[in-house]
């Protein structure tokens, strides 16, 4: 009988107690160019791991699924019209010049996908630095071969790309959607530059949100106050500028339109529709008379938004520190 | 090697520190004081994180300030507890390692083998949020050695840490120091600072008021007498011998046990010299011999109330 113990698998070491000896580190160490990488990497990857998240970008991905459909099951429609000499504009509207982007517009300005890109920047947002803040974690990151420069653009750009990608994604696809279905209506020679501006206008909500929440949560040691406040600033301050615009300037309705974009919500509203150069139909507007809504007067909403962004990234530069200095 | 020079760190009309100049080599320094006496300040100063306000403050032969340079060559162990939560501890330690400059060649290696040599690996699946605080502590620490630092500032490291912890701890910053890597804690518990080294930088209201082997500190202070405590049958008898010596300033015997006599000098190399001469010429049985003062609490609390 052969009683031999067959030979130890190579990964198993000669003793059974570990060497827990320190051991030198011998390889290199690399100056990287884009050191914010790693913290804006590692923020977005604390984000995937939320289910709230994956809920609220469903909710952003909801009106584009239904248009998705909507387009799916009208294109039997589309194809009749178009052999009747109707052609695309018979479903989304004869003859209107802006009929795609207002329904880009529709979309990223919906209820539901700016409560939803909202809610994320929250999530999100209110403790990237409020919790560092808080645990006195900047220490750790700023004892590390980083600037606060580094950590500020890697914290203000896992906010930003997040929340970008979440309001770009569904425009993207349906972007892609009215390509496939009206391609052969002149969807694309008609509309050269709808990509360009569904690039930028998805960026504005991401800009703003980042920037202010970056800004509130560097200055606080918890996420629910930064939140709190962000949400009170969100809220009543598109109140305020609706009540305000329509006390001021109750008729002129350019200029009424202008005061009510005045708020973080009025103010992301704006540009969008700039962006996309749409005026407002009446069933943009859900009104039932013929009311339309022009595009804001875009200096003034342009500074605020420059204003917001610029705002919250110097709040957030000035009050990034390893030790919080209080002054006796 | 951190070299401090007249260094002063005040926050508007608060002096946090005030003209300190110290050297501190490689091996294990402990810094000690108490609360508000400047440790946080010089760990601050030392790291980088402030600048001085007076003075300079060098590392390996840099200013640290803001300097990733500097950054490269220094591990740092704050005191913070509840953060990273959500994280893995190997997912901190990999963020930190990246952070610290490691290429992602050798990052997973060099994480696994740090992880391992605080003893964490059967953990580092786990979320720190689920975390014992000695594990935090040791996790913290693998983060700080991950890069190889030739300088490692600790802030509290046995806090929160097992007997078994400690000794682990303890092990890899004397393994550390014998590399010749330059090691500083800080620390408020005393006996813990006393099994880890000799070397000291005693600390109060922003001064540094001592520095160097805990026991040359305790000789050079001549103000204080030392205390010697002996247990003898013959305790009247050898208190008559020892105030003969002229160095002996009382002998006194203790009101619960007569065989207790507490001793004071002024010259304790002096007396733990002529000491054995004495005992073996006149055979005195000694059953207990300690110096209450020969630790590092004595000589803090001597130079801090003085």
């Amino acid at each position: 009988m052969n009683y031999d113990l067959p030979p130890p698998p190579a990964s198993v070491g000669v003793s059974n107690v570990a060497d827990l000896q320190y051991r030198n580190y011998e390889g290199p160490l690399i100056s990287r160019t884009m050191r914010w990488w790693i913290i804006a990497k590692s923020g977005m990857q604390n984000t995937m791991k939320k289910p709230a998240f994956w809920v609220c970008v469903a909710f952003c991905l909801l009106p584009y699924l239904i248009h998705f459909a909507i387009y799916y099951f009208t294109q039997g429609l589309t194809q009749q019209a178009a052999a009747a000499g109707v052609g695309a504009a018979g479903v989304l509207g004869a003859g209107d010049p802006e009929r795609y982007g207002q329904l880009v517009y529709t979309c990223l300005c919906s209820d539901t996908n700016l409560l939803s890109i909202f809610i994320i920047a929250l999530l999100i947002g209110t403790g990237s630095i409020a919790a560092d803040n808080r645990a006195n974690a900047l220490m750790v990151y700023l004892s590390k071969p980083i600037t606060k420069g580094d950590y500020l653009l890697g914290k203000w750009m896992g906010i930003f790309l997040t929340l970008w990608i979440v309001a770009l994604l569904p425009c993207l696809l349906l972007f892609l959607l009215l390509m496939v279905v009206y391609t052969t209506d002149g969807f694309l020679r008609e509309n050269p530059t709808l990509i360009l501006r569904i690039l930028a206008a998805s960026v504005v909500p991401a800009l703003i949100h980042t920037s202010l929440l970056i800004g509130l949560s560097a200055w606080s040691k918890s996420p629910r106050l930064v939140g709190s406040i962000y949400a009170g600033i969100y809220f009543v301050g598109a109140i305020l500028a609706r009540i305000l615009g329509n006390s001021l300037y109750g008729n002129d309705p350019d200029m009424n339109n202008t005061v009510q974009h005045f708020s973080v919500s009025g103010v992301i509203e704006g540009m969008i529709q700039y962006i996309l150069h749409i005026t407002l139909s009446p069933a943009l507007l859900q009104k039932r008379d013929d009311t339309t809504l022009a595009m804001p007067i875009v200096a003034p909403l342009a500074i605020a938004a420059v204003v917001l962004i610029i705002g919250g990234i110097v709040a957030a530069r000035t009050k990034i520190n390893a030790v919080e200095v209080i002054r006796g | 090697m951190i070299v401090l020079e007249r260094a002063s760190r005040w926050y508007g009309q608060v002096l946090g520190l005030n003209d300190v100049s110290c050297t501190i080599p490689a091996g294990i320094t402990a810094l000690l004081g108490e609360n508000g006496a400047g440790k946080s300040t010089m760990i601050k100063v030392m790291t980088g994180q402030l600048k001085p306000s007076a003075g300079r403050v060098l590392v390996q032969g840099e200013l640290p300030f803001a300097n990733p340079r500097v950054f490269r060559k220094l591990g740092y162990c704050p005191e913070i507890e509840n953060n990273y939560d959500q994280m893995t501890g190997q997912e901190f330690v990999t963020l930190m390692a990246h952070l610290a400059g490691l290429p992602s060649s050798t990052l997973k290696a060099r994480v696994a083998e740090s992880i391992e040599t605080v003893g964490m690996t059967s953990a580092a699946g786990r979320k720190i949020g689920g975390y014992s605080k000695g594990m935090r502590q040791r996790i913290k620490v693998a983060q700080g050695i991950v890069h190889d630092p030739d300088v490692l500032v600790l802030d509290e490291p046995l806090n929160g840490l097992d007997p078994l912890g400690r000794r682990d701890i303890s092990t890899l910053l004397h393994d550390l120091a014998g590399r010749g890597k330059c090691i500083v804690i800080s620390s408020h518990i005393l006996y813990e600072v006393e099994q880890l080294t000799r070397n000291m930088l005693l600390m109060a209201k922003g001064r540094l008021m001592a520095q160097g082997d805990i026991y040359q500190i305790r000789n050079l202070i001549d103000s204080h007498p030392h205390h010697i405590t002996i247990t003898t049958d013959q305790a009247r008898s050898l208190a008559k011998h020892l105030l003969d010596l002229p160095y002996i300033l009382s002998a006194k015997f203790n009101a619960q046990d007569s065989r207790l006599l507490e001793v004071e000098t002024h010259a304790p190399d002096q007396f733990y010299a002529q000491f054995p001469n004495i005992v073996l010429e006149h055979g005195y049985n000694i059953t207990h011999f300690d110096s209450p003062d020969n630790n590092l609490e004595a000589v803090f609390k001597y130079l801090v109330s003085g």
